[in-house]
């Protein structure tokens, strides 16, 4: 505000306001310019509203924050939160059209899939007919000239080179939001030309390319028992990062059913015109999201869970072969090994609930949509409550339990192998109590470790060996003074890969 | 075109670009604010214009949360709610829908500033008899406070002044006291949810209001303590400051550039304590 005593600041101030977003044009019209200064999370929450107001009706508002309280006595009580709660049916789209990314709604025929990614189309600003026209409906017939296009039967005809024949792309190739319906029904040959645009973003036929550009992409999948599905490619499936379900109508909102049948009228017929993002918007929010911090607290907790996920103790008695991969590839699972051979207590240590890790694709979608959410609720940075609401669905098809385990033969924890949701609460909460028990043993192990990244080149040989020597040290009193586990073989993997670097400086240095 | 249609076309338009649109709040403002005008400018050459623009703006308005029910929260709620059916009429023909928008940008530009100068300019709304005489108005309901004070050494001997919160409130009953800007005091009522300010300049004290209570302004400037030192007196940093008409302090608050404000447990009155220039 003005520092300076005098009145000029004040007329400076009011004269700025007077050139504000109100203007009389010819004719005595009063237009009022939209405007420039738009908070794009507030315009994002105000979408949200609209959507789980106006258009989507759903009563299963399932991403809950704040403390947890419980309501009732018995085995049938229920939890309520002291905060903020929405539909994940409806924020985890809009969060995957900001971050321009991969989604798949499942559920059974007629929940709403194909109508929230309509939405999301004409939030992007396609206007309905054009998002209608670009779906992509999966087919058992779907070729990839379906797909992708083709050359004009005339070009093909009259070329002598590949180069002169000119494929016709299809629009929908182009168009920021993406809609495959049905994806489970496409044929296989025909889902390895979609991997590429989804993975890649670009598509290549006749020595052309045609690129995505940004793009949120959204599919549909109803479940198996429908028929006239085909098996997903592996790679296509990993490509999706995040899964959303759909959710049964509720009774409830039969009234405003009624009503739009009387009146013809459906929500996608108009969006209001202040919630539609442009697509510079579009980029801008993309990028404030990737620029909402992860706290080094968050990562070191999320690092901490899925670090131990792929930990197999049985799989090999060599240190980087202690993972389910190694089980994978020889042919065997996880229930083969997690047995009583195992001296790890199956209802503690987590490696025993999962048949397998995640991979680096999974760690970034789900920074990606923790930082996605804190920017949406307006948070400085992610917290864990934004981690914790995000993971079951990153994580919903990309992480398998490991059903022979003892820990599922548990009455309580049966339910668990049903719910991936719950699970996977399970898991984050478990690993939480863990990772504060843990603390004492593994902040002197992080420290070293932080101690001795970064280049080794500057550092003295005398400090390189004592270095090495601190290193092997604290490998000593792991392995020999606790049990390992998960959380124990994370860091021995770290120690020892430090170790080798150090060691590797040390050969260099006399091989000179 | 009649009213009633310009007011559906106007909704319908809305409807189709807000996603936090209320039809009935949109209505009310129809049946009030826009009949008044439209009453008022009957006949006149731009009443349809009138009437489109203060539409245009009354929707925008709801939409966006700046005009609500019960009393105006900002300047741009109490202007499109009350004076513009007041004063748009008194503005020559042709300068009307100017006079409107002019009421809009000014409003607008009040909601991006520290919610203590739209307060300011708010509280002496009942100044503005002109939309012609808005710009002067506005700055001057806002230069006292833009003004930072200049840094006082906290001496003595300190010149009290007293302040009577009754023409603006009968019922007031000054109470708790905080720095809302950096002239300005927000001082509470120890029985009810009601706010005064209170604009400090050297030789000057000036009451306004009623307000919302405004959030804290932290200022960097050093102020000394302030402690009630029996009887009937203040110890302010090393100066005592006899305060013999205030037997019981309710709330005592250093303000930069050497005020003190106290309020009384049993008094309407507010003293305002200066230190030596």
């Amino acid at each position: 505000m003005g520092t300076t005593p005098t009145t000029p600041d004040a007329r400076s101030l009011v004269r700025a306001w007077l050139d504000g977003r109100a203007r009389v044009e010819p004719g005595d019209r009063l237009v009022l310019a939209g405007d420039a200064a738009t908070d794009l999370a507030e315009k994002c929450r105000r979408a949200y509203d609209w959507i789980a107001e106006q258009a989507v009706l759903t009563a299963h508002h399932d991403l809950e924050l704040g403390v947890p309280r419980r309501l009732g006595t018995g085995d049938t009580g229920l939890t309520v939160r002291d905060g903020p709660a929405w539909a994940s049916f409806i924020l985890l789209p809009l969060l995957n059209l900001v971050c321009g990314r991969r989604l798949v709604f499942v559920g059974a025929p007629g929940r709403g899939k194909t109508t929230v990614a309509t939405l999301m189309g004409l939030l992007a600003g396609d206007d309905l007919q054009s998002v209608r026209d670009g779906i992509q409906h999966g087919h058992p017939q779907l070729t990839i000239a379906d797909l992708l296009g083709s050359p004009l039967p005339g070009d093909l005809v009259r070329a002598t080179d590949a180069r002169a024949v000119k494929v016709v792309w299809r629009r929908w190739i182009s168009r920021r939001v993406k809609i495959i319906d049905e994806y489970n029904r496409i044929p296989t040959k025909t889902q390895s030309a979609l991997l590429s645009l989804m993975a890649e973003g670009y598509a290549e036929m006749f020595e052309q390319v045609v690129h995505t550009g940004p793009s949120a992409w959204f599919l549909t999948a109803n479940d198996d028992l429908g028929g006239g599905t085909f098996p997903v490619i592996e790679a296509l499936r990993d490509r999706i990062d995040l899964v959303v379900r759909c959710t049964p109508f509720h009774a409830r909102h039969l009234e405003v059913l009624a009503e739009r049948i009387a009146q013809d009228r459906s929500p996608e017929a108009f969006v209001p015109a202040d919630i539609v993002f442009g697509p510079d918007e579009l980029d801008a929010a993309g990028a404030e999201v990737r620029a909402v911090p992860v706290p080094p607290e968050v990562l070191d907790v999320l690092g901490f869970l899925l670090g131990q996920l792929d930990f197999c103790r049985r799989a090999s008695d060599r240190l980087e072969a202690m993972n389910k991969d190694t089980l994978h590839l020889a042919g065997r699972r996880v229930g083969h090994v997690c047995t009583e051979d195992c001296p790890l207590d199956k209802q503690v240590h987590l490696c025993a609930q999962t048949e397998n890790g995640v991979s680096p694709r999974a760690y970034q979608a789900l920074l990606g949509f923790a930082k996605a959410l804190a920017w949406f609720r307006g948070a400085g940075a992610v917290g864990l409550e934004d981690v914790r609401l995000v993971l079951p669905w990153v994580l919903h098809d990309k992480l398998r339990p490991n059903a022979t385990s003892e820990f599922f033969t548990k009455e309580e924890h049966a339910v668990l192998l049903y719910d991936r949701v719950a699970w996977v609460h399970q898991l984050l909460d478990r690993a939480l109590a863990q990772h504060a028990a843990y603390r004492p043993v593994r902040e002197p192990v992080r420290a070293l470790c932080h101690a001795q990244e970064g280049s080794l080149g500057g550092r003295a040989t005398p400090e390189l060996r004592q270095a090495a020597a601190e290193l092997e040290r604290a490998m000593v009193d792991l392995v020999d003074h606790h049990e390992l586990s998960g959380a124990v073989y994370e860091d021995l993997l770290a120690l020892k890969s430090l170790h080798a670097r150090v060691r590797a400086e040390l050969a260099r240095r006399r091989a000179r | 075109m009649s009213f009633w249609v310009r007011c559906a076309m106007a909704a319908e338009q809305a409807e189709r670009r807000y996603a936090a649109w209320d039809p009935a709040a949109f209505e009310e403002f129809c049946r009030e604010q826009v009949a008044t005008l439209a009453v008022r400018l009957e006949g006149e050459p731009d009443a349809d214009a009138c009437v489109d623009a203060l539409l245009t703006l009354g929707a925008e308005a709801l939409a966006r949360g700046h005009v609500g029910a019960g009393a105006p929260r900002t300047f741009l709620d109490l202007g499109l709610r009350s004076l513009a059916p007041a004063l748009v009429p008194a503005v020559p023909a042709g300068g009307r829908v100017q006079a409107l928008a002019r009421l809009w940008n000014v409003g607008e530009g009040l909601l991006a500033e520290p919610p203590w100068l739209d307060a300011m300019v708010r509280a002496r709304a009942g100044e503005l008899t002109r939309l012609e005489d808005l710009e002067r108005f506005v700055e001057a309901a806002i230069t006292p406070v833009l003004v930072l004070p200049p840094p006082s050494g906290w001496a003595g001997p300190f010149t009290a002044r007293v302040v009577d919160t009754r023409p603006l409130d009968d019922l007031f009953l000054p109470g708790a006291l905080h720095i809302a800007a950096p002239s300005v005091v927000c001082v509470r009522d120890q029985r009810r949810p009601a706010c005064l300010g209170l604009v400090l300049r050297r030789g000057e004290a000036e009451l306004m209001g009623p307000l919302d209570e405004l959030p804290p302004w932290e200022s960097a400037a050093p102020a000394p303590a302030v402690t009630v030192e029996a009887p009937y007196g203040l110890r302010v940093g090393v100066n005592a400051v006899p305060l013999p008409q205030v037997h019981t302090p309710a709330a005592c608050l250093a303000v930069p550039g050497g005020f003190v404000v106290v309020s009384s447990a049993d008094s309407q009155r507010l003293w305002v304590l200066e230190a030596a220039p």
